[in-house]
C-alpha cells in the first residue's frame, strides 16, 4: 500500500470508526486525539489497521509520544518506505 | 448502601486472609506440556464456530487452543499490570477509605496472578504476547476516573472469569493451563463481588455530580472498552503462531464479526451489562 493509499484508507478508518467526524470535517492535521476523535480505547484497533496495511508488526512500547496525533503524523511514522 | 459495602469489605478481607495462596507454591510446573491436549476450552477458542475452525483438523486446533491460551494468560497480564499501579495509587487517597484493607488483598493477588500467567507463558511459549494499548493522559470530572478504573476492572474481570469458570472444569484441558484457571477464579471471585458493589457506590456518590454531556462520555468510554476488551481475544498473532492458514489480519476480521462469536460474546457478557443497567450506569443495550 503506497502512502496515498494509506493516507485515504486511514481517512476512511478513523471516520467509521470513531462516529464522532464526518470525512469533510476530517482534515489531515486535525488533532484525532486531542480533539477525542479517536481515544487510547482505539489503539488496539488503529495498530491492528496499520499492521494489516502495512504489512509489518509495530511494537507499541516503543512508539515515540505523538505518533498517532493525525493523519500526516501517522502515515509519516507508518508508510512504507522504498528501499534507498 | 455505606454498610452494604463495608460489610462487603469486611467478609471478602476475612476470605482472603482465610484463603490466602503462595503463588510459588500453588503451581508445579512441569519440565515440558502435553501439548496434544486441548489448553481452553474449543467453544472459548475465538475461532470457533467459524469457516476457518472448520478447516482445521483435531491437531491444528489443540495447537491452535495452546496459542489462545498464551494470548489469554498474556491478555491477563496486560490488565494486571495497570491494575496493581491503579489499586497502588489508590491506597490511603481521600475517598478509598473504609476499602482499602481489601484494596491491599485486591493487589496482592493481582500480582500472584501474574507468577502464574506469566510462568506459564515464558516456560512453555518463550514469550509474553505485546500489550497493544496506549493510555493517553486527559482531563476527568471529579470521581470519573476513580468510577471507569473500577468499571474497567470490573467488565475486564467479568469476561476473564467466565473463561477460567469454564476451562477450570473442562477435563479436556491439560492440566497445569486448567489449574491457572481454577487458581484465578477463586480470587477472582471476591473481586467480582467487591468490583459490582464498588462501582456502584461510586457511580451513585458522583454522577449527579457529572454534567449531562459527562455522563455521556462515561457510558461511551465502557461501551468503548468492552469492544476493545472482545478485540483482545481476536489476536492475529495467534494465528500466525499456531499455523492457521490464511492472512491472520483478514481471518480475524471475519471472526470478530461472525454471528456465532457475536453471539458468544453475547452470552457472556449479558449478565455484567444487566447489572450495569439496572444500576444506571448503562441507560441502553450494548453490543458485545
Amino acid at each position: 500500500m503506497t502512502e496515498i493509499e494509506l493516507r485515504e484508507a486511514l481517512r476512511e478508518w478513523i471516520v467509521r470508526t470513531s462516529g464522532r467526524i464526518g470525512r469533510e470535517a476530517l482534515r489531515d492535521d486535525t488533532p484525532i486525539l486531542e480533539q477525542r476523535i479517536l481515544t487510547s480505547l482505539h489503539v488496539l484497533e488503529l495498530v491492528l489497521f496499520l499492521e494489516q496495511a502495512t504489512g509489518r508488526p509495530i511494537d507499541v512500547q516503543r512508539l515515540r509520544p505523538g505518533v498517532f496525533r493525525d493523519v500526516d503524523t501517522i502515515c509519516r511514522s507508518f508508510a512504507a518506505r522504498p528501499p534507498s | 448502601m455505606k454498610g452494604g459495602l463495608e460489610e462487603t469489605v469486611a467478609a471478602l478481607t476475612a476470605a482472603s486472609r482465610r484463603k490466602a495462596v503462595d503463588p510459588y507454591a500453588a503451581l508445579e510446573w512441569p519440565q515440558t506440556l502435553d501439548r496434544t491436549r486441548y489448553f481452553m476450552s474449543p467453544e472459548l477458542i475465538s475461532l470457533y464456530g467459524t469457516e476457518t475452525w472448520e478447516l482445521l483438523d483435531e491437531p491444528a486446533r489443540r495447537r491452535l487452543s495452546f496459542w489462545e491460551t498464551v494470548n489469554f494468560f498474556s491478555l491477563n497480564i496486560h490488565g494486571e499490570r495497570p491494575l496493581v499501579a491503579g489499586l497502588a495509587e489508590r491506597l490511603y487517597r481521600d475517598g478509598s477509605e473504609g476499602v482499602e484493607a481489601y484494596l491491599h488483598h485486591f493487589l496482592e493477588e493481582e500480582n500472584n496472578h501474574m507468577v502464574y500467567f506469566g510462568g506459564f507463558c515464558r516456560r512453555y511459549a518463550g514469550k509474553v504476547y505485546p500489550d497493544r494499548q496506549l493510555a493517553f493522559p486527559r482531563e476527568y470530572a471529579p470521581g470519573e476516573e476513580d468510577f471507569l478504573f473500577f468499571a474497567q476492572v470490573l467488565l475486564f474481570e467479568e469476561i476473564v472469569d467466565a473463561y477460567n469458570v469454564a476451562c477450570a472444569r473442562d477435563e479436556r484441558l491439560e492440566a497445569t493451563a486448567r489449574r491457572i484457571h481454577l487458581l484465578h477464579h477463586l480470587d477472582e471471585s471476591r473481586h467480582l463481588v467487591f468490583g459490582r458493589r464498588y462501582v456502584a457506590v461510586l457511580f451513585a456518590r458522583h454522577a449527579a455530580t457529572w454534567s449531562p454531556e459527562t455522563l455521556e462520555d462515561v457510558r461511551l468510554h465502557l461501551t468503548a472498552f468492552l469492544a476493545m476488551t472482545w478485540g483482545e481475544y481476536y489476536n492475529p498473532c495467534v494465528y500466525a503462531d499456531a499455523g492457521v492458514p490464511g492472512n491472520a489480519y483478514a481471518i480475524r476480521e471475519a471472526a470478530f464479526v461472525h454471528p456465532r462469536c457475536r453471539d458468544h460474546r453475547r452470552a457472556l457478557t449479558a449478565g455484567c451489562l444487566r447489572y450495569l443497567r439496572e444500576t444506571g450506569i448503562l441507560d441502553r443495550e450494548v453490543e458485545s
